[in-house]
This record gives structure tokens, sequence and C-alpha cells, in this order.
């Protein structure tokens, strides 16, 4: 038996593009063995980017997320597809069955409603990051060609581009008017981040997670296949979500003129009860800073200019600043809030989509977030979340359950209200939230390491007669 | 998986189209499977619509099913007639000249209030019924809401002890305490009726319906049976109401707490009930009953299955939000019935298809022809919702009635199927379960067209209750005395930390070990707050080592150490997990999480 070669990860698993456009290519593989074709093609033409410092240079990065049916047609034996239905059931099973169940995903929501680019004919995600929408349509014209080229493939694209900052402010903002991009996972991984990050195996196969238990150790396979396969490979999920900018604005307009009635000595004190309300829904106030907690969480601490990247809630520990409900301290994985030892890492590359609009909103246009993640375990991890945490209050943070986040929840079957905690008076329970998010689709997907994707598309031999028994 | 058939119209046009190709019986058979299934009777009757809404049928039934013999003349190779358009269905509910009940006569004696001919010779034993149910109901405002309240609630306790539930379960338990309550059936009487009813509903359906596809010769025969059951015990209660007014007879069980005070039919009946005897008003309790059970249960289901229709999302979140609003409290049907509810029962009606024969020729249907009226195919080409509901049950119920027919039954099933479908709609996270092979709704299972058979749902059972119950239990290895010492010691020494770490983690409720069975077993209970998995892999972090020790002595361990096999000792204890006894799980404080529990006393 030999020791698992080395290998590197997708480098967008380690850090974000550098580069503001995204297009997510969603493909449909039409005939038997036509995915392999496919990925052969994209040799050259579209090479998956595997050294991290790159993602600050070059024009174009790309990376590859296989889904379990595409995986199925590549095909892999019988002892892999064994593997992960033990481990990663959930990418086995496939978000569309997992949705209504573990995230949330029901009413309009649910998996019945999605765009039909996340159909359970899904085989691969390409996507692609560059500078400009153009150097994107340039390069999926290449990819389709190959397409044109004898691949009947059946391709669905996802737009996605940084839309900039409001008027007056820096960075990249979000729709819903908040600045994105100030929360990093940095891993512990020799291929490019830094010592003291969070444990590789938070978030790629095969190494040792927080705790030290490492459930992708399959070095002691005999089967060479599942030795190398998952090797610094990780899951990945690329969730659609449509933001109903107009709804949520007027959202704020309306708990901003309860929080005047409620509180008429604030509408003196503060320039905006709007930035008020959206800073104590969200957790940090819309240029990304934190609450002040001397301040009673009225005012912002700090710069905007440089906002931290983790928020700290030692000094407000009976949520008086930062509601215990708001997305951010909700979703803080390790908050010393929750209840359970276990950390809920989760990895982002998300973009927004459609044309940015400030307050007041044009309702017309379509726009969300097109949303990438990455994990170790899909059901640990972004199944927990978004399960436990987002569609109900995590366990330990007081408070009613039923209150969703505010931000991402969907709010369409209900929930408790939010509330805000006011000096000298009792919590303000701000109205109903109107349904302001939906999900359009979320697909589960693997994305291998340099030395998985190798195997599974050139060593055709290793796939058909590899056929060991795996190891408990 | 369960074929069904084409749904297009397209498809069914084909098939009328066919039928030279086919044998009678074939076609016949294929006609049945487009009636049994809810979209391809919608696509059935617009087809037939196109060719004057009358088809005629090879039917297995005889006029004379229950006789020994068939009489002289009798079709052994018969015919029905479907009429699937308004005017046929209009005009069988109300000319008793042309039309007669008399296919409803083999489900029991003559008396049963169905069989009568209203407008023929049965007019005055028809209208003695019709006197005495409205009495029973109406002169003495019986708070249907409460008592609808009463029966979801009992239901809900029983059928909502998991994430998965299936809904025609749940409504059918529902209905059945409602019918049990109102009627003033004991506490007792309930697995009797459970047994029964079924077993009624289905001799109906098949008399009704279905008699004609299938041969299921049993069916009219056991549902006789169960009828007779139910109407003797009817008639021994309403002995012990005449008996015991006005005070409730000895040894009958109440039906339990939260239903509100008000005189059950049976007693009024036994007190009163004008010129019928006894039995006659036993027969008439029984047939209101099963008619009312079943179309509860379907209508229930029915209008859910229509409100998480794909189509229809956003007519899903508005019934949410109304039901939301309504809260508990609400008075459902004015909430909910005309808006959310009747559209649904319009295009599916609980009650598909119903019985006539035929008393003179008419249009080229013979006289003495069994005819199947397809109150769906009525109802869609109403002109509003409210002509469909006039059409499924009556104009103006009451003793008077001026309508197509009377329906003893619609206001009792308009209150607890609203009930019904307001609870689910307040039920967090309510969706479909899915097929785990392709991934689309199982969907809602009916026999021919009107028994709701299964309707698997799921909901988020989490945030109704936020405890939940864990006994793993396992074998202790062999010698079983010496690892049951161990065992103590390890759990008498580790008391302080275990009790440490539980305090700490913040959301165990209470935790304590057990050996059973002379120390052959132990067994680890917890009530503790949210996500099984979550909750054991927490453990397996912070006590990983005090689990190593025990496991030592178990048999059954995962991959020890715990530490390094977090999943395996997930897996391990869930699959050693012994599920309190149907589900039951009481909490006096159910939306109580630990840590707002310990706040309160922190504060105190």
């Amino acid at each position: 038996m030999t020791a698992a070669r080395p290998s590197l990860p997708q480098a967008l698993v380690l850090a974000d593009s550098h580069r503001g456009a995204v297009r997510h290519l969603l493909g449909h593989v039409q005939a038997k063995g036509g995915l392999r074709n496919f990925l052969h093609g994209l040799r050259g033409l579209c090479d998956i980017t595997w050294d991290a410092p790159s993602l600050g240079r070059g024009e174009c990065h790309v990376a590859l997320g296989l889904t379990y049916a595409g995986l199925l047609s590549l095909p892999v034996p019988r002892h892999v597809r064994q593997v992960l239905h033990r481990r990663a059931p959930a990418f086995c099973d496939g978000a569309a069955l997992r949705a209504p169940a573990r995230l949330g995903d029901t009413g309009i929501n649910a998996p019945r409603h999605w765009s039909e680019a996340f159909g359970p004919t899904l085989h691969f995600i390409l996507t692609l990051h560059a500078d400009s929408p153009n150097d994107l349509d340039r390069q999926t014209e290449a990819v389709k060609a190959l397409r044109d080229r004898g691949n009947p493939v059946r391709l669905h694209e996802l737009k996605g581009s940084w839309i900039g900052a409001p008027p007056g402010q820096q960075g990249q903002w979000v729709h819903f008017g908040y600045r994105d991009g100030l929360s990093h996972v940095r891993l512990d991984h020799p291929a490019g981040s830094r010592p003291g990050g969070v444990a590789a195996g938070e978030v790629l196969l095969g190494h040792p997670r927080e705790h030290g238990d490492n459930p992708w150790l399959l070095a002691r396979q005999r089967s060479r296949l599942l030795r190398e396969l998952f090797l610094d490979g990780s899951f990945g999920v690329l969730r659609q979500i449509e933001q109903d900018t107009a709804a949520f604005e007027a959202y704020v307009d309306t708990a901003a003129q309860r929080l005047r009635q409620a509180w008429p000595q604030a509408a003196a004190q503060l320039a905006s009860l709007r930035d008020l309300v959206k800073a104590k829904l969200c957790g940090r106030w819309p240029d990304g800073r934190a609450f002040d907690p001397r301040a009673g969480g009225l005012l912002p601490e700090g710069s905007a200019q440089h906002p931290p990247e983790q928020l700290q809630f030692q000094d407000d520990a009976a949520g008086q600043a930062c509601p215990f409900a708001a997305h951010v301290r909700r979703l803080q994985s390790g908050g010393a809030d929750l209840a359970h030892a276990r950390r809920r890492v989760l990895v982002r590359r998300s973009r927004p989509y459609g044309k940015a609009a400030w307050h007041p909103v044009d309702g017309q246009v379509e726009r969300g977030l097109l949303g990438l993640f990455f994990c170790a375990s899909l059901e640990d991890q972004f199944e927990h979340l978004l399960g436990h945490w987002v569609d109900a209050m995590p366990l330990g943070l007081p408070g009613d359950r039923h209150t969703k986040d505010p931000l991402i929840g969907h709010h369409d079957d209900g929930g408790a209200p939010f509330e805000i905690a006011l000096p000298g008076q009792a919590p303000l329970p701000l109205p109903h939230m109107p349904r302001c998010v939906r999900t359009r689709g979320t697909a589960y997907a693997f994305y291998p390491g340099q030395r998985g994707l190798q195997l599974l598309l050139e060593e055709h031999d290793l796939l058909d007669r590899d056929e060991e028994e795996p190891l408990p | 998986m369960k074929r069904r058939p084409v749904q297009a119209p397209d498809a069914c046009r084909a098939l009328l189209g066919s039928r030279q190709q086919l044998s009678e019986h074939e076609f016949a058979r294929q006609v049945f499977e487009y009636l049994c299934d809810d979209a391809g009777r919608t696509a059935l009757y617009a087809a037939l619509r196109e060719v004057g809404g009358v088809l005629k049928l090879q039917s297995l039934a005889t006029h004379d099913e229950g006789n020994a013999r068939p009489a002289a003349g009798a079709e052994l190779d018969g015919t029905v007639y479907l009429l699937a358009n308004r005017h046929w269905v209009q005009s069988a509910f109300v000319d008793g000249d042309r039309f007669t009940n008399a296919p409803y006569a083999p489900l029991g004696s003559g008396d049963f209030l169905l069989s009568l001919d209203p407008q023929r010779g049965d007019a005055v034993l028809h209208q003695a019924q019709k006197d005495a149910l409205w009495n029973a109901f109406h002169d003495r405002a019986m708070p249907l809401r409460d008592i609808a309240a009463w029966a979801s609630r009992a239901a809900r306790l029983s059928w909502l002890g998991r994430d998965e539930f299936d809904l025609a379960r749940l409504a059918e338990q529902a209905a059945l305490r409602f019918g049990q309550a109102v009627f003033g059936l004991a506490g007792s009487d309930m697995p009797m009726l459970v047994q029964k009813m079924p077993s009624v509903y289905r001799g109906m359906t098949h008399q009704m319906f279905a008699r004609h596809f299938v041969a299921e010769p049993a069916a009219v025969q056991q549902g006789r049976g169960a009828m007779a059951e139910l109407v003797t015990r009817c008639g021994q209660l309403m002995k012990d109401y005449a008996l015991d007014a006005p005070d409730w007879p000895q040894g009958l069980e109440r039906l339990g707490d939260g239903l509100p005070d008000f005189t059950p039919v049976l007693k009024v009946l036994a007190l009163g009930g004008g010129t019928l005897h006894g039995m006659q008003r036993a027969v008439i309790v029984v047939g209101a009953l099963a008619g009312m059970i079943g179309n509860i249960q379907a209508g229930s289901c029915i209008a859910l299955r229509w409100l998480l229709d794909r189509e229809r999302a956003g007519m899903l979140a508005d019934a949410r939000q109304r039901a939301r609003s309504l809260g508990a409290d609400g008075d459902q049907k004015a909430g909910l019935w005309e808006e959310f509810i009747l559209p649904a029962l319009r295009r599916h009606p609980p009650a598909p298809f119903l019985p006539r024969r035929t008393l003179q020729e008419l249009s080229g249907i013979p006289a003495g022809a069994d005819c199947i009226l397809c109150v769906g195919a009525a109802t869609a080409e109403a002109g509003s919702d409210a002509e469909a509901a006039a059409l499924m049950f009556g104009l103006e119920p009451g003793p008077a009635s001026t309508g197509l027919h009377w329906c003893l039954g619609a206001e009792l099933a308009r209150v607890m199927i609203s009930r019904i479908v307001g609870d689910m709609l307040r039920l967090a996270g309510l969706d479909e379960q899915l097929d785990t092979r392709d991934g689309q709704p199982l969907g809602l299972d009916k026999r021919w067209g009107y028994a709701c058979e299964r309707f698997p749902l799921r909901y988020r059972r989490d945030l109704r209750v936020a405890q939940q119950p864990l006994n793993a239990a396992f074998r202790v290895r062999q010698p079983a005395a010496e690892h049951a010492q161990q065992l103590r010691a390890i759990i008498r020494h580790g008391a302080a930390r275990i009790e440490r770490v539980l305090r700490e983690s913040r959301h165990v409720h209470f935790a304590w070990f057990q050996f059973l069975e002379d120390d052959h077993v132990l067994v680890l209970h917890t009530v503790f707050d949210g996500d099984f998995s979550a909750y054991l892999q927490h453990f397996a972090l912070v006590v990983d080592d005090l689990f190593d020790a025990l496991f030592e002595h178990l048999e059954g361990a995962p991959p020890l150490p715990v530490a390094d096999h977090p999943e395996e000792f997930v897996s391990t204890i869930l699959a050693h997990h012994r599920p309190a006894t149907e589900d039951f799980f009481f909490s006096a404080y159910p939306q109580t999480t630990t840590p707002q529990i310990v706040r309160a006393g922190a504060l105190r």
C-alpha cells in the first residue's frame, strides 16, 4: 500500500477570487460518458485554478463541482458510492430532497418551485470569475462551443457581479444595503492560507477537524481510489436566493416608524432610525462597523474604513446592543452564546446578481445573491446552519425559538417577531417580516482536489477495476 | 412506483376515440383509472364535456346484488352511465320522477336515510329523519367550533410526535373524535369506531361507485356488518341517555378535558326523535356519522393537497398568513372556508360520485339504468364557488330545504375541515414528504377516488415541542454482574463532571442512567432541546473519554475512541435509541428551552 500522493484543493475553496464578476454554468449532460468527454474538452480551454495566490492575478479563475449524478455518470465504482453514502448522505440525496426538511425551504421556496437549472439531471457546476461580464461571455462562448462539438450538454447560466457601494460608501455591498466581504475563513493549510487559522478539516476532506477527528482519513483503505479521490476535496453548495429589495426597504421604513413611536426621544438623537433598524437586523451597521456597547448599541464603534472581520460580543452578554436574533450574531460560528461545542464553519464565495438599487428601490428588477459555500460536512455545517440557526433560533441563545434570521430566513410561514432592546424600556417587537427572500435553487456538489480530479478523468482502469470493499 | 394515468385531456380524448379497439371491460377499466385519480378525473371530464357529458360503460355490478339469486330479467353483465355534466347531475338531485336513490339500498335496511326517495313513497319517513336530525343539531346551538378544536387537538397529540406524519390518519382521527363527541358516543367506544368506520366507508363507497369496476364482493357485506354493530351500540346509548336523563349515564366514559358542555345528538334523539322508532334513529346516526367522517378526512386532505400544489405557492402563503392571524382561537371556517378550502373541494369534491337509477328512459339512457353522478364535472361547470357549493352541499340546509339536495353533514364538515386545515397551516415548515427515488412529492393516495389512504406530510416538530427524549439502551457485556459494577463505578466517579458538562451544554433538561433486566441492560435517558445528531455529537466531543470508558463494558460499541469517530458514535446511539411508545411525550412547557428556564430561575 502506498501513501496518498500529494494533492491541492481548488483555489476558490481556499480564498475568494479578486475578480468581481461570476458566471456559474450548470451543466446537464445528455449522453452516457458525455461528462468525461466534456471535462476533457475543457482542458487548455478553461483550466481549473489550483494556485490560490493566483486568484489575485490572472484573467479568469475557474472552479469545478460535480454533483452525485455527475459522479455516477463518470462512473465511480460501488465502493466509492458506499463511502459517500456513509459519510456524505446529503451529497448523495441531493439538495432538492433535503431542502424542505433541512434547509427550511418549504412553500414557495420548496424545490418544486426551483429554477430548471437546479433540476435532477444537473451533473456539474463550472464557476468562472473574471473582471468583467465581457470576459465571462467570451469564456462562456468557448465552453458552449465545446458543447456544440459533439458533447450534448444543456448549460444554464447564472450571472452575478459585485454591485459597488451606495453613494458615499466604500467597498462592495450587497442588496438590502449592507457592506459585504467582511468575514473570511482562513484555513490552516499549507497550500495557501495561514497557520493558526481554522482547522483545514472543517472545509477540506482528509484533514483533521478542530476537535482532532478526521472522518475522511482514508489512508488505511486498500483501495487506491479511496485513499486519493477525496483528499483535499470539499463539498460545495450553490444557492440562488432572490431578494425582494423593495419589500425589505419598505419593511425597514415600517420598523423605523414603529421605533419612532415607541421611543420618540431616539428620533431626535439619531440621524437615521432606518440605519439603526438595519443594524439591529444584521448585527452590525450597514457599513460594517460593530455596535458600541457603551452607547447602548445605538452608535457604531470604530471606523467604516476598517470594520472588524469578526464581531465580538463579550461586552454585550445580554444582547442589549446586538440582538441575539440578528443575522451575524446567530451565524457567527463558534460564538460563546451557542450550545453545541462544534463550530459550523462555512466558507462563503458569493456575488449578488441583478442591478443595484439603493433605497428607494425599483421593485421590478429581479435581484438576489448567488451564494457559493464550501464545507467538509453538508449535514453538520451547511444544513445545520440553514435549518437550525437560520430557520430557528440557534440553541443556547435566549429568545423565542421561532425567531428566524431576519435577512435570509423564510418568513412565509410565520415565526416570532424580531425584538430589539431599548434603554430603560421593555424590548420592542418589530412588525412581522414580509417575504423578502426566496430560494430559487440549491445544488450540492463535490469539488475534487487536484489528484482526485486526475483520477476521475484519466485513470479509467482504476475506476473500472478498483472494486475493493471499503473498510469501516 | 404506483402507475398514474396520463392526465392530459388529449390522452382522454384518445382513450374515448379508441373505444372500438378495446374490449368493453378494458375500456371501462381505463376510464376507471382516470376516475380514481384527481388530475385524471379533471382531464376526463373536460374530454367528456365535448361529447355531451354522458358515457356508457360496461359494469361488473348487477342491480340485485345481495340477493341469493338475480331477479328475472336482471342483467348479469350490466351497464352503468357516467353523467358528467351539470344538467344531468342537477336533474338527478331534484327530479324524483326520473331518478331514484335505490342503489343505496344494499347498504342497510330500507330505513337507511340515503336510500329513501323523498319525492316518492318515502316522503314521510325521509322528512321525519330530516326533522329529527335538524332538531338534534340546530335547535340547541351546539358549540361545533369548540368541539372541532378539541377533536383536532386530540388527533394532533397522537399524530404529530415526529417530523413526518400522515395527514390521512390525523384527519381521520380528528373526524372520528369529532363525530364521537357530536353524536355522544363514550370515550370507550373509540376503538370500535376506529375498527368499524373504515369498513362502513369502504362498503359505502363500493356500493356507490366502485362496484361497477372492481370485484370486491365482501365490501358491502362487511360494511353492513360493521354498520349493524354500530347501530346496535347507538341504540344502547340512546337507551342509557333516556334512562339517566338529565344526568350523564352511569358507566359511560366521558370524552375528556376541554370538551364544552352540550347535549349530544344521541341524547336529543333519545329524548325526542319524533315519530321514529329506536332502530330508525340509530340508523340515521350511523349513516350520518359514516359519511361525515369520510368527507371530513377527504376534504381536509384535498384542501391541503390543493394548497401545497406547486401552482399555488402564493395562495399557500396567503392561507398560512390567514391561519396565523386567526390563531388557534379564531373562527377557522369564517377565515378559511370560502377563500382557501371551497375552491379546492369544488374541483375535487370529497364525495366525487353519487349513485342514482333512472325510472324512465332519458335521452338514450334506458329506464332502470344505474348512473354515476360525477359531482366534480357539475361543480366545474358551476358559475361560481357558491353555485358549486350548492351542488355539493345543498342550497339551504334545514327541514324546509329548497336546495338541490340536503346534506346533513355539510355544516359539521365545514367546521371540522376548516379546523384541521387551519391547524395544519399553522405548523412550522409544513410541506409534503418527498419520494426519495425521484424527489417528487409522495402525494395524496386515494382509494377509488374517495377515501384518503395516505398523505405524507412533514413539519418542524422541534418548533412545536422544543424538547425530545433519548433512551439509548445497551446490553451489558458478559459477565454482566462484573461489568455492571464497573459501569456503576464510572458513573459514580464521573457524576460531578457529567453534571458540569450537562449544565454547561445549556440544552439538556434532564439526564440519568438506569439498569434494567437485572443489570443486563444499561439505559441512558435524557430530555434535551433541538436536533438529535447535533446533541449527540456535542457529547462525543466534550465527554468522549467518559463514553470510551462506558463502552468498554457495553455491547454494540462504536469504533473507539469516540472523539475520533463522532459520526459513528451518533449513529450507534441512534441505533440503540428506544423511542417513546406511540411517540407520546408530554411537556408542561413545550416552547421553552433550557437557557430560558435557567435564566428565569436566575432572575427569580
